[in-house]
């Protein structure tokens, strides 16, 4: 019998780190590969016994046409994901920036106290100011318009923390020195700032479109018409049907993580450079 | 009064680089949380007319059955999960960071990935993974003897079902804080260790846990707020059933609000909601200090 105690003292052999890890990585790839393979299935294919996760007969061309014919408005609901999460990631990336800036690179009275009051409101959660916002855009008739998505986060804590963070490493000398040669202070932040962030523009970028291509309990609240829904609304307005069509749904589940998931590919090393900057105080 | 419109002419620039963040959180944060304030003081369902209750609205809360069990839900979901959870995160952040693994940034792209699910789909996804008859998760399980698990037709295995989804969607990110912490932690100790004589979990228990306390608190408290707030998930995977086995505080919000329009309760709703999970972070923050 193996000494198990000097086994722990030695600590577990190689094989079992690999064992441990493909056994969490197989966990995690199953629904992905249930997800992909139900949304090529026929629909008597989902319920027929024995189950496979391989598809025998793919189904895809009809089960698209399908959910165009179920969801006429789906690349339409597509579009306005991808103007929406586009037009609030610019949004916020320039107020953001700007907002930034001013924090790292001015002085003025009250900056640590004005500084404090936005990253209180990181602790205010999204659904204590739920009802009086969509109260407010009820009444001036932004409801089913793509203004109450893009607008009230415009300035949103996390970005100005992070891009205050950033633009503190510039060399205030640099800026100095283009103020000397009298460039104007929104001309320093459009000429020099800018350029030199682009990295950190970059994570927040990729952090923010995802959150807004994901983002669900406010949409489903202010768009209630289908065709001015996003993805996230329009795929559960499907499942709420009697027959629960699972082959049309998982192909819109698919289709709408087609994006999320390149762009995660793509961009991994911004991801966790964002990811961690709260966790560990730099 | 004179010297203070000077000061703030003096530094015009710099309150004019700001001054968007104090627009729109006069407007979209200010507003609503006075207006949602005055608000839970009254009985309205959105028409024209509005009935003062005082703390009526309060009172009842405390009464109101699917509110409290939402909460005891939460904290039922919250152990069923976390510490498993958060546990598991530590263990796989110190084997994917062995120098010696091959294919490990794939292992930790694998591992991260389910991060970017949104949460509708996690929800949907997951009511197809474990439908009873034709889910995939009963078919692996029936291939080692266990029989058909009813998982979103049981008070008790829905509560284990929404512990598995929030697991796998939040095990990666968990992970990345862990092995962030890691490599904040000097090298020294552990040789300082070795020569003592330490193993491999002693180590662990030792120096790697302790030294990753800060990372871990914190995300204990990114945890509870998230489990306070879980709604889309646990919206499309049970909308809170069988029997309010699944119901959250923010499901029962979302509800009162805009499934039964009563403004002015689920308005009071979320100010207890944020009060409890604003002082659930405070009391781990503060327990956590305590103990280092």
């Amino acid at each position: 019998m193996p000494n198990l105690a000097r086994l722990v003292q030695r600590g577990a052999p190689r094989w079992v780190t690999y064992l441990v890890v493909s056994v969490i990585c197989a966990a995690i790839l199953i629904p992905f590969a249930w997800m992909l393979s139900g949304g090529l299935k026929s629909r008597a294919e989902i319920f027929r016994l024995p189950l496979s996760i391989v598809p025998r007969e793919p189904n895809l061309a009809e089960n698209w046409q399908n959910l165009l014919q179920k969801r006429p408005y789906f690349l339409r609901n597509l579009g306005n994901s991808a103007l929406v999460a586009g037009a609030y990631t610019l949004g916020v990336l320039f107020f953001c920036s700007l907002i930034g800036y001013g924090f790292a690179k001015h002085e003025f009275p009250g900056r640590g106290l004005l500084f404090g009051v936005v990253l209180a409101t990181m602790m205010v959660p999204s659904q204590a100011t739920i009802i009086p916002l969509y109260l407010i855009f009820r009444k001036i008739g932004w409801m089913n318009t793509y203004w109450p998505l893009i607008i009230p986060g415009l300035a949103q804590a996390f970005g100005i923390f992070f891009m205050r963070q950033y633009i503190s490493t510039i060399p205030t000398d640099l800026l100095d020195s283009a103020r000397i040669d009298g460039a104007g202070e929104f001309r320093i932040y459009v000429r020099i700032v800018l350029p030199i962030i682009k990295p950190a523009l970059a994570t927040l970028g990729i952090i923010t479109f995802m959150t807004s291509w994901n983002s669900y309990f406010w949409p489903v609240i202010v768009l209630t018409q289908p065709k001015m829904q996003t993805l996230q609304v329009a795929v559960t307005n499907m499942a709420g049907a009697i027959r629960v069509p699972f082959e049309l749904i998982m192909l819109a589940c698919t289709i709408s993580l087609v994006i999320p998931i390149i762009i995660f590919l793509l961009f991994q090393r911004y991801f966790i450079q964002g990811l961690t900057v709260g966790s560990v105080k730099g | 009064m004179k010297a203070l419109i000077a000061a703030i002419k003096r530094h015009r620039t710099g309150y004019l680089f700001i001054s968007p963040f104090f627009v729109l959180f006069g407007a979209f944060m200010v507003y609503p949380l006075v207006s949602s304030l005055v608000l839970s003081f009254y009985s309205w369902g959105g028409g024209s007319v509005r009935t003062f209750v005082g703390f009526a609205n309060y009172g009842r809360l405390f009464r109101d059955a699917i509110f409290l069990k939402s909460l005891a839900n939460a904290g039922v979901l919250y152990l069923l999960y976390v510490p498993l959870m958060t546990f598991l995160a530590i263990v796989l952040a110190v084997l994917v960071n062995s120098a010696w693994l091959k294919l490990r940034s794939a292992f930790r792209t694998v591992i991260y990935i389910p991060n970017v699910v949104s949460l509708v789909v996690l929800g949907l996804l997951f009511s197809f993974v474990m439908n009873r008859s034709y889910g995939v998760l009963n078919m692996l399980l029936s291939y080692v003897g266990i029989g058909k698990v009813s998982w979103l037709g049981d008070p008790l295995a829905a509560k284990f079902a929404v512990a598995i989804m929030m697991i796998w969607r939040w095990l990666g990110v968990n992970m990345i804080y862990m092995l962030a912490g890691l490599q904040a932690i000097p090298s020294e100790l552990y040789e300082a260790a070795s020569v003592d004589g330490a193993g491999a979990l002693g180590r662990f228990f030792r120096i790697t846990i302790p030294m990753l306390k800060p990372v871990i608190v914190f995300a204990l408290i990114l945890s509870t707020i998230g489990t306070i707030g879980m709604f889309a998930e646990v919206q499309q995977l049970t909308d809170g059933g069988p029997m309010n086995s699944t119901v959250t505080p923010v499901l029962h919000l979302y509800n009162t609000g805009f499934r039964y329009f009563k403004f002015g309760y689920a308005s009071s709703m979320a100010y207890v909601i944020f009060i409890i999970a604003s002082a659930l972070s405070i009391a781990q923050l503060r327990i956590a200090r305590r103990f280092g």
